[in-house]
């Protein structure tokens, strides 16, 4: 059985890596190339007016509104950038539109300003976290080697490694496959993983130095 | 009938600290009654930040010249002009895009600001920063733009002597003097650039000419075409460093102020200069996406885990099991305190790190409980399996703690929040677990 679930993960992982490798991972709006919508209304807004305005506008599509500055009476939508000019000029007028119903305005579609924003490196996101970590995996290596030392130093650092590697690996993987988007609560849950997983094995070890 | 009044006092305490932790502690403030504890504190993935667009400059200058074809300053009679783009269409290339990027990152980590986003479009050169608000935001948004090009030039004939090729590294200082403690920036040239920084110390000085008049030639050192200062030498500099004063004063706010000023313009000029002219598009804050509404189902579901956790603790361990659930209420609330007091900065990565302090509070109660479920009910052998359980998951926890402490020593605030987190995560777990958890334990037992 053991063997049959090693055996899945270590597919899982290969798959991963060949998805990372032609395909590449799905950056979530926030992070790919994207294109804004700036609506300044000079009138005091609802965040469930506009939500339900935009869905009507942009229907299905995944899209993030975010209130500007502090007076509640500018906002901006954010968009995957995947359209022409001239679709996205259409979306703009169907926009303005609504949105002069709704607030009694004479919004013009030439008052809406459009920015496309170029995407994020998704590797800038974890670059801040390699060289702590690094540095807290040799001295944790230390750590255990020298607190397990009964049960193999250099077993006992092998299998952190090896687990740690494989579980962040498998994170990865996972997201790589099910091509989930990438966001601001991958790295928190790498984080919270990495620190569960070391705590599980602390228990194990602990029980195995008891039982030893 | 002690160990029963003791046991309330304990639940009583903790009821209390839950009651803080959500309301806050209120003192008398005149007419008022102001919150004590300080409100929490959020990143820029929660509070939202600043966001500044800068594009590669489209803007043209005039050249003037006079009737031979000599660039002079204003316009000339007979002379001509010419517009040219003052950024050369040449430049506008997708490497100087990477390196006006580089650059930005550089000054914006030197700085340490504590959060930052930064994208680039390779193909027209725009480059948008997200920055989060601080006391740093300001000098921030000018490092993104500035072109950080030095030049000490002629005054007269406005030839560039050296400029920031020649410089080696630049750095703010400080001496007392009579009158004060004077701020300099010193500008520390290459090996190649000493030579002629001596020439120039040697030839721009005051001398009297024939009828008794003193004439200064002068050098100016400006930065992106604004002068910082102009001078003429007394002596000769032959040690490659040209000494900028930022003013002298004796009060200690002016002296930080100048050393800050000197310190930011150190910071812009050491990375090197843009290399293209970039101009602000947009600079203004923006709120966070992170609205209740786009979180409430991981909320929502992590609320019902641990309701269903602490669930469980009471079936399986009766009496010790609704004790442990108290106490991990309260350990929830003191963390929470904490987080407050201690001012910490909350990001996601931070909510994170509360996140897992939970969890391994709960891992270390459910062991504490594996142990003491099948003990005889003996104050003393409890005391015993209590403390050694205790010892035994602190161990367990010690990897964990020194990620969380090697990560509070990065001024990246995603990860330093979450470091932070850990570390008085662990801290409180420790304490509290320590304290409270094992009074109340101790307290249960029916003699």
């Amino acid at each position: 059985m053991k063997k049959v679930i090693l055996a899945v993960l270590i597919c899982i992982i290969l798959a991963g890596i060949v998805i990372i490798a032609t395909i590449g991972l799905k950056a979530d709006i926030i992070y790919s190339k994207n294109v804004q919508l700036n609506v300044y209304l000079n009138k005091t807004f609802e965040d469930t007016d506009i939500k339900q305005i935009v869905q009507q506008v942009f229907q299905n599509e995944r899209f993030i509104i975010k209130d500007v500055e502090i007076f509640k009476d500018e906002f901006t939508i954010i968009l995957k950038d995947n359209r022409t000019e001239e679709e996205l000029n259409t979306k703009i007028k169907e926009l303005t539109q609504k949105l002069n119903e709704k607030y009694g305005l004479e919004l013009k579609e030439e008052n809406i300003e459009i920015m496309h924003n170029p995407k994020v490196k998704l590797s800038s996101i974890i670059l801040p976290y390699i060289i702590p970590i690094a540095i807290s995996m040799i001295i944790l290596f230390v750590y255990v080697g020298i607190r397990y030392k009964k049960l193999g130093t250099v077993k006992i650092i092998f299998t952190y490694l090896i687990s740690i590697i494989a579980l962040e690996m498998l994170l990865i993987s996972i997201i790589a496959i099910t091509r989930y988007q990438i966001n601001q609560l991958i790295v928190p849950l790498a984080l919270l993983l990495l620190i569960v997983e070391i705590t599980i094995l602390g228990l194990i070890n602990e029980k195995k130095l008891v039982n030893n | 009938m002690e160990r029963k009044l003791k046991l309330i006092l304990i639940i009583l305490l903790i009821i209390l600290i839950s009651i803080i932790s959500f309301g806050g502690i209120f003192v008398q403030n005149g007419k008022y009654m102001k919150n004590i504890l300080p409100e929490y504190k959020f990143g820029m993935d929660l509070a939202g930040g600043r966001i500044i667009i800068t594009d590669v400059s489209k803007e043209k200058e005039t050249i003037y010249y006079d009737k031979d074809g000599n660039i002079v300053d204003t316009e000339q009679k007979d002379g001509t002009s010419k517009e040219v783009p003052i950024n050369n269409e040449e430049n506008l290339t997708k490497e100087n895009y990477l390196k006006t990027k580089e650059i930005i990152e550089e000054r914006l980590n030197e700085l340490k600001i504590s959060e930052y986003m930064i994208r680039l479009n390779e193909n027209d050169g725009r480059i948008i920063v997200q920055l989060s608000e601080d006391n740093l935001t300001d000098i921030a948004s000018q490092f993104i733009y500035s072109t950080g090009k030095l030049t000490i030039e002629d005054k007269e004939t406005k030839e560039v002597l050296l400029d920031s090729s020649n410089l080696k590294k630049v750095q703010a200082s400080y001496a007392s003097t009579t009158s004060g403690t004077a701020v300099y920036l010193d500008l520390e040239f290459n090996k190649d650039s000493v030579e002629k920084l001596k020439e120039i110390s040697n030839t721009y000085i005051s001398t009297t000419d024939e009828e008794g008049n003193t004439v200064d030639k002068n050098i100016v050192v400006k930065l992106d075409d604004s002068t910082l200062y102009e001078t003429t030498f007394n002596t000769e500099i032959n040690n490659g460093i040209l000494k900028i004063p930022f003013g002298t004063s004796t009060d200690v706010n002016t002296i930080n102020a100048n050393l800050n000023r000197a310190t930011y313009i150190a910071i812009l000029i050491n990375n090197g200069p843009l290399p293209l002219h970039y101009e602000t598009q947009q600079n203004r804050f923006e709120k966070t996406i992170m609205s209740f509404e786009n979180i409430k189902i991981p909320v929502i579901t992590l609320s019902v885990i641990i309701l269903l956790s602490l669930i469980v603790l009471i079936i399986k361990y009766k009496k010790l099991g609704l004790f442990a659930t108290i106490s991990f209420i309260g350990y929830i609330d003191v963390l929470l305190i904490a987080v407050r007091i201690f001012n910490l900065t909350i990001t996601l990565e931070g909510i994170s790190g509360i996140l897992i302090s939970i969890i391994l509070n709960y891992i270390l109660l459910v062991y504490i409980l594996q142990t003491l479920k099948n003990m005889p009910k003996d104050e003393n052998e409890y005391k015993i399996a209590y403390n050694k359980s205790m010892l035994s998951m602190l161990l367990v926890l010690v990897p964990s703690l020194i990620i969380g402490i090697v990560l509070c020593f990065v001024t990246w605030l995603p990860a330093f929040s979450f470091g932070t987190m850990i570390f008085w995560g662990i801290f409180i777990i420790a304490l509290y677990n320590i304290s409270i958890t094992r009074l109340l334990f101790l307290n249960s037992i029916n003699k």
